[in-house]
């Protein structure tokens, strides 16, 4: 998948958005979580905060040419992500939203093309999963 | 009773014009004092550090887990400081040549910047049409300096440098509009999530409120730098608003009313650039 500036940009916020609304689930539901399900779901926060920051630094280094589909797939699927914490009760279902977002990250990162669109799909499936 | 008022500095100017007439060179005194300016304004390297030190200022809130993420990102960052540097630097000098010539006096050229064009293709920083516009600007700069440009060839320099001109500060506004206020973003909820995590989980009151006013010291500063980044957006784009209208006034500068336009470029940018400084 070749990404341009602004697919990289539009990525960015898109982790961004997912570690702030998974923050706000933890720092929500603070009492009613164990502590190793914070310890997992902060872990989750943080990696998917730096992915942000990674999609940061390779923007600044793209071109700004025409956006590929298969990036607008990855922002559908980690925008339904964000909408499916902001709503889901269940903590395992976050967990597995999360998780599946953080191994997108790191697929990004790595310019894997096939674990990309593995991944993408896995989001997507955990996040509609849930709605 | 109350004064009539002519704009900022006109009559000054409109005298000073014929004056200068007289003797065969044009008063472009608003032209120069917005280059000068420009100059001045676009050299905000504080703005590109901050950017590429965000991964050194994140260690202190994430966890050690973290550490090996946040230690890549601070090399592949500073691997981009210098081409982000030399970018302000290009409009820096060549609004500094402007300066030059709109004085009638003779452009300098600083020699780092021959290597700027080869140092942003090598590092496969920019984008082709970037990459074309700086070695464009670059090489209309060395020419100014190398063919002892005065005031006449002062509507060539800004007629062959507008359209590669307005693609280099638009590729730095872009950085910085989106790239710079996504990476504040970034700490802001970098913070957040230290400190609501320390104030969850303390529960003596001094610590509470040590923590407490940690936070907002935290937040202060990444706020500052919040406005400066808008701030400097304002600059690149009063800088490049203000040298297209010299690009569609090339032949009329020394037009009083042409003078008071681009002085009010000028104002802009200098509300701006007191207000970056204001929170640093």
């Amino acid at each position: 998948m070749p990404l341009t500036s602004a697919d990289a940009f539009k990525l960015s916020k898109a982790f961004h958005d997912l570690s702030v609304a998974v923050g706000e689930y933890r720092f929500g539901n603070w009492n009613s979580l164990t502590d190793e399900t914070r310890k997992t779901l902060e872990d989750e926060e943080w990696s998917l905060l730096n992915a942000s920051s990674d999609m940061i630094t390779k923007a600044v280094g793209l071109a700004l040419d025409e956006s590929d589909p298969g990036a607008q797939k990855v922002q559908a699927a980690t925008a339904a992500a964000t909408k499916a914490v902001k709503t889901v009760k269940n903590v395992g279902k976050v967990i597995n939203i999360t998780t599946a977002s953080v191994g997108l990250a790191a697929a990004i990162v790595s310019k894997d093309p096939g674990a990309i669109a593995k991944n993408a799909k896995a989001v997507f499936d955990a996040a509609t999963a849930t709605t | 009773m109350r004064r009539r008022r002519s704009g900022p500095g006109l009559g000054f100017i409109a005298l000073a014009g014929l004056l200068l007439l007289a003797s065969g060179c044009a008063n472009l005194t608003a032209v120069r004092d917005f280059a000068s300016t420009s100059s001045d304004a676009a050299q905000y390297t504080q703005l590109v550090s901050g950017y590429v030190d965000t991964p050194k200022r994140l260690i202190r809130y994430e966890p050690e887990s973290q550490r090996a993420t946040l230690e890549r990102q601070a090399t592949e960052r500073k691997a981009q400081e210098e081409p982000l540097l030399l970018r302000q630097r290009l409009i820096q000098g060549y609004m500094n040549a402007l300066g030059q010539l709109a004085a009638d006096g003779l452009p300098n050229y600083d020699s780092q910047l021959d290597g700027l064009s080869k140092a942003l293709q090598d590092a496969k920083f920019a984008d082709p049409k970037e990459a074309t516009a700086i070695a464009s600007v670059s090489k209309l700069l060395t020419t100014a300096v190398t063919d002892r440009w005065r005031q006449g060839q002062l509507v060539t320099l800004i007629e062959r440098t507008d359209e590669p001109f307005q693609v280099v500060v638009g590729g730095l506004v872009t950085i910085v509009e989106q790239g710079f206020t996504l990476d504040i973003a970034n700490e802001r909820e970098a913070v957040n999530k230290y400190y609501t995590e320390l104030q969850r989980t303390s529960r003596d009151p001094a610590a509470l409120a040590a923590i407490g006013e940690w936070r907002e010291v935290r937040e202060g500063q990444v706020a500052n730098r919040e406005l400066a980044i808008r701030e400097y957006v304002v600059v690149l784009k009063t800088i490049a608003a203000g040298h297209h209208r010299l690009y569609e006034t090339r032949h009329d500068l020394s037009r009083v009313e042409v003078q008071a336009q681009i002085h009010d470029y000028t104002t802009r940018l200098k509300r701006a650039v007191n207000a970056i400084r204001s929170f640093y």
